[in-house]
């Protein structure tokens, strides 16, 4: 009955409404249909009746003189409504449950719903709270979650506006993953602990090495290639962004990491399809792997749904993981030509990138293209790969140049133009030519991809005596507008000798070349490179709630719970490097209850958060929540 | 018909004032009695009614769709009416002075007989001064024909205020209607062409 109170003013209003547009044709002397405007009359009377008997049999006592005061009185009892309203859908989301196929999810989905429970209970407790649109309370998460852009872009634009947790909770609800339980239904059993983290052990040739980055490359590209799809814009826009996350952490794995974490599951085509359907506790073991190795594609892949993602069409891979070296090289060179950049900027810039990195020699443009595929990020304006990009830009170089210089310091001197004439006009021999994803030098030093490391050799004797051209020289060539190919292999080329190399080394096959190959190349760039934040990094709650391995329940003050006290604390903590909690802080909270929360978890413990393999410190937030 | 245009505008106003007020305990849910505001609306209907068919009646051709636009019409009727007025006002003057040059007065004595006939010609030349006025005073009284008639029946004190009017608007005039008596007055009748 109480529900009707606004139709009822709304009925009189309109009735009287419709009664003073009759009343101004009388004042004005208008004709009008005196049996019409009687009839108005008696409806607005009506309708004023039955508001009138609604406000007594409410509130028997009420007494008024005038619209103004029965508007007051109504406000009153809108303003307790509302409340009710709010706190009942408060409740309704302390009641039901998140159900998903990923705990890390769930954590993530709870902490989203106690910052939306929170939200309510905080703008409840206002003197006039704001109206949440939408039906009862019983059937709101249903409706909020149906709401599409931009259909329903009003509904959405007043939820965002006022009830920003609450719009940003809904916006990564999807509906099946709401579960009110039926009173008296048996608890859900506990979910089993994880198991302990698989560490890789064992030596890795240079060749799984090699294939782990081009898997890692692939499934970059084609997550960069995918487009994430959902009714809600800003649930795109947070979808993309870990989009954005977990291929740059592919990128950053795949190019700088010295030994790039083996990603499981299928190759990149399937992957995403693969990773959606992992579920706990089944699929533990390998979600565990991914989320230890891959923290940003585990949040990205924990976030979408199968029908989110839409995979790239039939269009190749900038990258293509596994393929002879011929057919790599060919692929490479006519992919990297096909993805350029459109924009004259960013050919400009992969140009320079060329001219300065690749040494004259097989495979520089796979390389371009390889690099091309780590910078794409840089091209399309993602701004955030921009700095790390050019950091190790410069070690790479700086590594190079390095190189060059203790080259040129062990081999005897012979000029550089002596090379090209006598390579001019032969065809390369496919075997000996490079992969497409690896610079000539680190080609021919990778025994797995390239068979013929005796012809390797070889090369690499000729290719040595151009090493040997002295500092000037070598700095007009690196800075050559655009770089020779030799063409063949020299046929009397000196081993070129790098002390400073492990015995089975092989050695630099093309002047500028780096011995040791992209490995070395590679080792010689983590160790140049300077340590990256990895040291300490964020984590969201949803993934510290994954590696937290021993919890101890804070102790609700008898005090709190006598006097009614309750929400959650929210604290900032540092998990370090052995796991133990550190440097814990009380962000907001019931001042009664953050002495209780900041004593249960300073004794929590988890799995020590890795990058790259080695520990790091992490940087959290924790919830603790106290109810009656 | 002129009279009629305050009353009915008042009436209409009025009515209208109830009904809002009865409107007003509807709209606040205050207990009413239905049928007295539908006799309110009725007679608010009538009072509007009328209006518009005296409206009508001045300006035939008027037409018009709100208050505002009904109000600017009325000040347009009460501008002619009250020129039509001040017209009835003059020609009154005008006529009675005529009349008084038209009679002719008879006494025994031929001093008397000047005297009259000298306050005569003040009163015409009074009342032409009067009539030719922008806002010519109201002569109170009588048509032009039976005015002498009715000014020399008038007694103080019953008709003081008839008097005290014409003594302040026309002094002449009134001297000289003191000075008469009925029969020393007669007028010759009018030839038509």
């Amino acid at each position: 009955m109480s529900s009707k109170w606004p139709s009822a003013i709304a009925s009189l209003d309109d009735s009287l409404a419709a009664l003073d547009a009759g009343l101004q044709q009388m004042e004005a002397a208008c004709p009008i249909d005196l049996e019409h405007v009687i009839g108005r009359l008696r409806e607005a009377a009506e309708s004023s009746h039955k508001l009138r008997a609604m406000v007594l049999s409410e509130q028997p006592q009420a007494e008024w003189r005038d619209r103004a005061e029965l508007d007051v009185l109504l406000e009153a009892r809108a303003v307790l409504r509302r409340r009710a309203y709010l706190l009942a859908l408060a409740n309704e989301l302390e009641y039901g449950k998140i159900s998903h196929r990923r705990a890390a999810r769930v954590a993530q989905l709870n902490q989203l719903r106690e910052h939306a429970v929170d939200e309510l209970r905080g703008l409840a407790s206002k003197d006039n709270p704001l109206p949440l649109p939408g039906p009862d309370a019983m059937h709101w998460i249903a409706w909020a979650s149906s709401l599409k852009e931009p259909e329903d872009s009003v509904a959405l634009q007043a939820l965002r506006a006022d009830f920003a947790r609450l719009d940003e909770f809904v916006a990564a609800l999807e509906p099946g993953m709401w579960v009110v339980p039926i009173v008296g239904a048996p608890a859900e059993p506990e979910e089993p602990e994880p198991p302990a983290e698989p560490v890789p052990t064992g030596e890795i040739s240079p060749q799984e090495l090699e294939q782990r980055r081009s898997r890692l490359l692939a499934l970059a590209s084609d997550l960069e290639r995918g487009e994430v799809v959902h009714h809600r814009a800003i649930r795109v826009t947070q979808v993309n962004q870990l989009r954005e996350q977990a291929i740059q952490e592919l990128r950053f794995q795949a190019v700088v990491a010295r030994v790039p974490a083996t990603l499981p599951g299928p190759e990149a085509e399937q992957w995403v399809h693969w990773a959606c359907s992992l579920k706990e506790p089944e699929d533990t073991e390998a979600l565990q792997y991914l989320r230890s190795g891959f923290e940003h594609l585990d949040e990205f892949v924990a976030n979408i749904e199968h029908d989110m993602w839409v995979p790239a069409s039939t269009q190749p891979a900038i990258v293509a993981p596994v393929a002879p070296p011929r057919e790599r090289r060919e692929t490479a060179a006519h992919q990297a030509a096909r993805s350029a950049p459109a924009s004259a900027e960013s050919q400009r810039s992969e140009s320079a990138v060329a001219t300065l990195i690749a040494p004259e020699g097989e495979g520089s443009p796979a390389f371009v293209a390889r690099l091309k595929a780590a910078l794409s990020g840089v091209s399309r304006g993602k701004v955030r790969i921009v700095v790390p990009t050019a950091v190790l830009l410069l070690a790479v170089l700086g590594a190079m140049q390095w190189r060059l210089h203790r080259t040129n310091a062990s081999t005897p001197a012979k000029p550089a133009e002596s090379v090209a004439p006598a390579n001019a006009g032969t065809i390369p021999d496919p075997n000996t030519a490079a992969p497409a994803l690896l610079p000539a030098s680190a080609a021919a030093n990778a025994p797995a991809l390239s068979e013929k490391a005796p012809k390797a050799k070889e090369v690499g004797n000729e290719a040595a005596k151009p090493s040997a051209t002295p500092p000037e020289k070598q700095v007009s060539l690196l800075n050559a507008d655009s770089l020779r190919t030799p063409q063949a292999m020299p046929k009397n080329a000196a081993p070129a000798r790098d002390e400073t190399a492990s015995a089975g080394a092989v050695p630099a096959l093309v002047p500028g070349g780096v011995p040791g190959g992209m490995s070395e190349l590679v080792k010689d760039v983590s160790v140049a490179t300077p340590k990256l934040p990895a040291q300490k990094i964020r984590v969201s709650s949803g993934v510290a709630q994954g590696q937290l391995v021993h919890q101890v329940t804070p102790v609700y003050p008898p005090s709190a719970k006598l006097t009614g006290i309750q929400g959650t604390v929210v604290l900032q903590a540092v998990v370090g490097k052995d796991g133990k909690v550190q440097n814990v802080k009380v962000v907001s909270g019931p001042s009664m209850l953050t002495q209780s929360a900041l004593d249960a978890v300073k004794q929590w413990r988890y799995r020590p958060f890795t990058v790259n393999g080695e520990p790091a410190e992490a940087d959290i937030e924790v919830n603790v929540k106290f109810a009656p | 018909m002129v009279s009629l245009w305050p009353s009915t505008i008042n009436s209409l106003n009025e009515s209208l004032t109830a009904l809002h007020g009865s409107l007003g305990k509807i709209k606040a849910a205050k207990s009413v009695d239905v049928g007295e505001v539908v006799e309110q609306l009725k007679n608010a209907a009538e009072s509007s009614r009328n209006l518009r068919a005296l409206v009508l009646a001045e300006l035939p051709e008027a037409s018009w769709q709100n208050r505002e636009e009904l109000d600017a019409i009325i000040d347009e009727i009460s501008r002619r009416i009250e020129a039509r007025n001040l017209e009835q006002r003059r020609f009154r003057l005008t006529a009675l002075a005529g009349q008084l040059e038209r009679g002719t007065i008879v006494h025994r004595r031929t001093v008397r007989l000047n005297q009259l006939q000298q306050m005569r010609d003040q009163a015409v030349k009074e009342l032409r001064s009067q009539a030719a006025l922008a806002s010519p005073p109201v002569l109170p009284g009588a048509e032009a024909e039976e005015w002498i008639d009715w000014a020399c029946k008038l007694k103080e004190p019953e008709d003081s205020d008839s008097l005290q009017s014409l003594r302040n608007g026309f002094p002449q005039l009134d001297e000289f209607v003191a000075n008469l008596e009925p029969d020393m007055w007669t007028v010759k009748k009018e030839i038509p062409a």
